[in-house]
């Protein structure tokens, strides 16, 4: 079993059921995609794994999820999210500093001692590959500098929690194309350390950058599996259809 | 601008080593088969013969992750011409494994302690076969320092054997005519030259192939 | 406009030769053009009168009021403002702020919110001298407190409590859902959020609203003047009555005691309040940078 284990997941907006009955396991350190068109629930279920879900009002989840084992719906949400943390499809660093939005996590955590702050923010600059882009402006405005650079931003903002988890809700789809792919890069390098789910619409993302893909629609998970084997090989037709483009 | 997709890069790479990985392979049996001609060395034919699974699953894994890269990477420009190319060339080696393979199984039927190097057919044979195995290895070479005026000389080259082939060929036929007890053995002779007249066409694709993915212009 | 005009123009030379009766085309086109010019005219006649009206204003009173500022007699009035203002705002800013920051970030669009919606915006509708009659009901009378600043406060704090939740929950609106989300995906509180977080980014905007009901309490007359009275001295204690500037104003003009002294009082009256919208233009454009 994996450090998410997914069963019998339903989710539902209201009387919608945005989810139905998802099983679903996400092995350690590997990259799982979801892909699949819009409305078909991947980012619904993103946003469970860390239950940023518990903000959306009328909503209503039935079945399990549990994180190394233990039921996510009986943890206090802010220990869970310390350790699953999240990327967003916009960039949204705070309006502060740069050094203040990362240590933005670890000073809420009561971290108070500016050397160990120092540390923290140089080795996630660091993991997030930025450092030498803002090491000089650390004290500049967060909002100052180009939108990739702002994602990476976020990217270490969530790396400084040194969580086990990183969601990523589409994390490019507000980017230019090599701001793009310095983030698939990225996740690349973070995978050694992280385990990553990432949603995205770019399914040519999810093959660069994820070890394996889940393909959703209507709320239905339709295939999992080895990312090479579904974009070459899917096992079922309507994977297959949307990978080649037949609808969508 | 930093360099991006760098595992992508690593995974290419990666394949251009597997394919001269494989290309040395080849290499090695084409050496095996050419002591088999010359010194007609049986353990060595059944090295080559034995040696043949091995060959394909080379191909089979190099092309299965050449479709994985194109599913996965979407490759352009540079990236899929090298693709392409390898796919199409670790076709060409496959099947000069397989020719070198029939090569000795036809030296095995022919057992030939009687013909020697006096002989000028079997000398010009015995020529024909270094002659092919230096092709191959300038291949290899060029691929490796991307020299492209190299492989343009191989495909030339190719002309030289087919030379070599009718000249034997003739010869071969003269043998026959003189000697009735060498009219079983002719044919034998003719499908080994025909075999290494093959894989020298194979080769010439292989760097017809190589230029195609530094220059994108295909070689007629 | 310019533009427009003359593109026109071109249009209908290219497709001159086509056309049965050309000498239709330019009737067309000129009544159109007058209309657009009339249209032109009205509307910058109107921008000029709205324009006209305040510099006009301004320079009356100015003109009127030079040279009888007495400063010495404006004293009591002033320091009578001082305390009107730090006491409503005092009252009114942090429960006009918890109001808001309840409805933005806790509540869930319920009926009871929206009942709190309602009532706020009915109370902002109310005209002030019903304020003025309810506080000299209640804090004037039941509650004892006569006339006095501390009635005039807490009668204005009412007020102008609705202008506070609403500029507050205004500012708030503006912070991006994408702000509570990071910090909340962080493992923040919710209170930490608002507290670190959005508040921080909506301070510009609740300060504009402050400015705007300070505002508000320097030019309030009836409410005031029925609940803190008319008392022309400086007040000892927040039980003393007293009387603000625009209260002094009013009296000065409306028993016709100096009319001189009235415009000199009305001119260190406008210059506060027009300090005052300067100051909230230069916050609010602040905020434009910002974002």
């Amino acid at each position: 079993m994996g450090i998410i284990n997914i069963q019998d997941l339903s989710f539902y907006y209201g009387d919608f059921k945005a989810l139905k009955g998802i099983n679903l396991d996400v092995a350690e350190k590997e990259v799982l995609a979801f892909i699949g068109p819009s409305g078909c629930g991947k980012s619904t279920l993103l946003r469970i794994l860390n239950r940023m879900s518990d903000l959306t009002y009328g909503s209503r989840v039935e079945g399990t999820i549990t994180f190394k084992g233990e039921d996510i719906f009986k943890l206090d949400p802010i220990t869970l999210r310390k350790q699953v943390g999240m990327v967003f499809q916009k960039p949204n660093p705070f309006p502060m500093s740069i050094y203040d939005n990362i240590s933005y996590g670890p000073r809420m955590q009561g971290i108070k001692d500016k050397k160990q702050l120092d540390e923290i923010v140089e080795s996630s600059l660091k993991k997030a590959a930025i450092w030498e882009e803002v090491k000089d402006k650390l004290k500049k405005s967060a909002i100052g500098v180009s939108g990739g650079q702002q994602q990476r931003l976020c990217i270490a903002r969530s790396i400084a929690m040194s969580p086990e988890v990183l969601l990523m809700d589409e994390p490019t789809s507000a980017l230019d194309p090599i701001s793009t792919l310095k983030i698939e890069d990225l996740i690349n390098e973070l995978k050694e350390q992280y385990t990553i789910v990432i949603v995205t619409h770019n399914m040519q993302q999810a093959g660069r950058v994820s070890d394996k893909t889940a393909f959703f629609l209507l709320g239905d998970l339709i295939e999992i599996g080895e990312t090479g084997q579904i974009f070459s090989n899917p096992k079922e037709k309507k994977t297959e259809e949307y990978i080649t483009g037949r609808f969508g | 601008m930093s360099p991006t997709r760098t595992s992508f890069k690593q995974e290419l790479n990666n394949l251009r080593h597997d394919m001269i990985y494989m290309g040395d392979e080849i290499q090695n049996i084409l050496e095996l088969t050419l002591d088999v001609i010359i010194d007609n060395d049986v353990d060595k034919a059944l090295v080559v013969i034995n040696g043949d699974d091995e060959i394909d699953e080379m191909e089979i894994a190099i092309q299965r992750q050449c479709v994985l890269l194109i599913a996965k990477e979407q490759p352009l420009a540079k990236d899929l011409r090298l693709i392409m190319s390898i796919i199409k060339i670790v076709t060409d080696m496959e099947r000069i494994a397989d020719q070198c393979e029939e090569i000795c199984r036809y030296c095995l039927k022919l057992n030939d302690n009687h013909h020697t190097e006096t002989d000028a057919f079997k000398r010009h044979v015995n020529q024909m076969a270094l002659a092919i195995d230096k092709m191959l290895r300038k291949t290899l070479d060029s691929f490796r320092s991307k020299d492209v005026e190299a492989m343009l000389a191989v495909c030339e080259y190719d002309d030289n054997i087919d030379a070599r082939f009718a000249n034997i060929w003739q010869e071969i036929i003269t043998e026959m005519k003189a000697d009735n007890e060498f009219i079983p053995l002719g044919p034998h002779y003719i499908m080994i030259i025909k075999y290494l007249e093959r894989i020298a066409d194979h080769t010439t694709n292989i760097a017809e192939w190589m230029i195609y993915n530094i220059t994108g212009e295909y070689t007629m | 406009m310019e533009n427009a005009g003359t593109v026109n123009l071109e249009k209908n030379d290219v497709k001159m030769p086509s056309v049965s009766n050309p000498s239709n085309k330019p009737a067309v086109k000129s009544s159109t053009k007058m209309k657009e010019a009339f249209l032109y005219g009205f509307l910058g006649l109107s921008a000029v009168i709205t324009v006209g009206f305040l510099l006009w204003l301004i320079a009356y009173v100015i003109i009127k009021g030079m040279g009888h500022i007495d400063i010495s007699g404006l004293i009591a009035p002033i320091v009578t403002t001082i305390y009107m203002v730090g006491i409503g705002l005092g009252i009114s800013v942090p429960i006009g702020i918890g109001t808001a920051i309840y409805l933005n970030e806790y509540s869930n669009g319920g009926k009871f919110v929206q009942g709190i919606r309602f009532a706020t915006e009915c109370l902002a509708a109310v005209p002030s001298i019903l304020f003025g009659l309810f506080g000299m009901m209640f804090f004037v009378r039941m509650l004892g407190f006569s006339w006095s600043i501390l009635s005039g406060g807490l009668t204005i704090s009412i007020m102008i409590l609705p202008t506070v939740v609403k500029t507050t929950e205004e500012a708030l609106k503006t912070v991006p859902q994408s702000y509570r989300e990071g910090s909340l995906a962080l493992g923040a509180s919710k209170f930490a959020t608002i507290r670190k977080v959005v508040l921080p980014s909506a301070t510009p905007g609740i300060l504009t609203g402050v400015v705007f009901s300070t505002g508000r309490i320097i030019g309030e007359t009836a409410a005031i003047y029925l609940t803190a009275g008319t008392v022309f001295q400086i007040p000892q204690s927040v039980m003393s009555s007293g009387r603000t500037l625009s209260v002094h104003l009013y009296m000065l003009a409306k028993e016709g005691i100096s009319f001189e002294q009235a415009y000199g009082a009305a001119i260190v009256l406008l210059a506060v309040v027009l300090a005052l919208n300067f100051l909230s233009y230069f916050i609010a454009s602040r905020i434009g940078k910002t974002k």
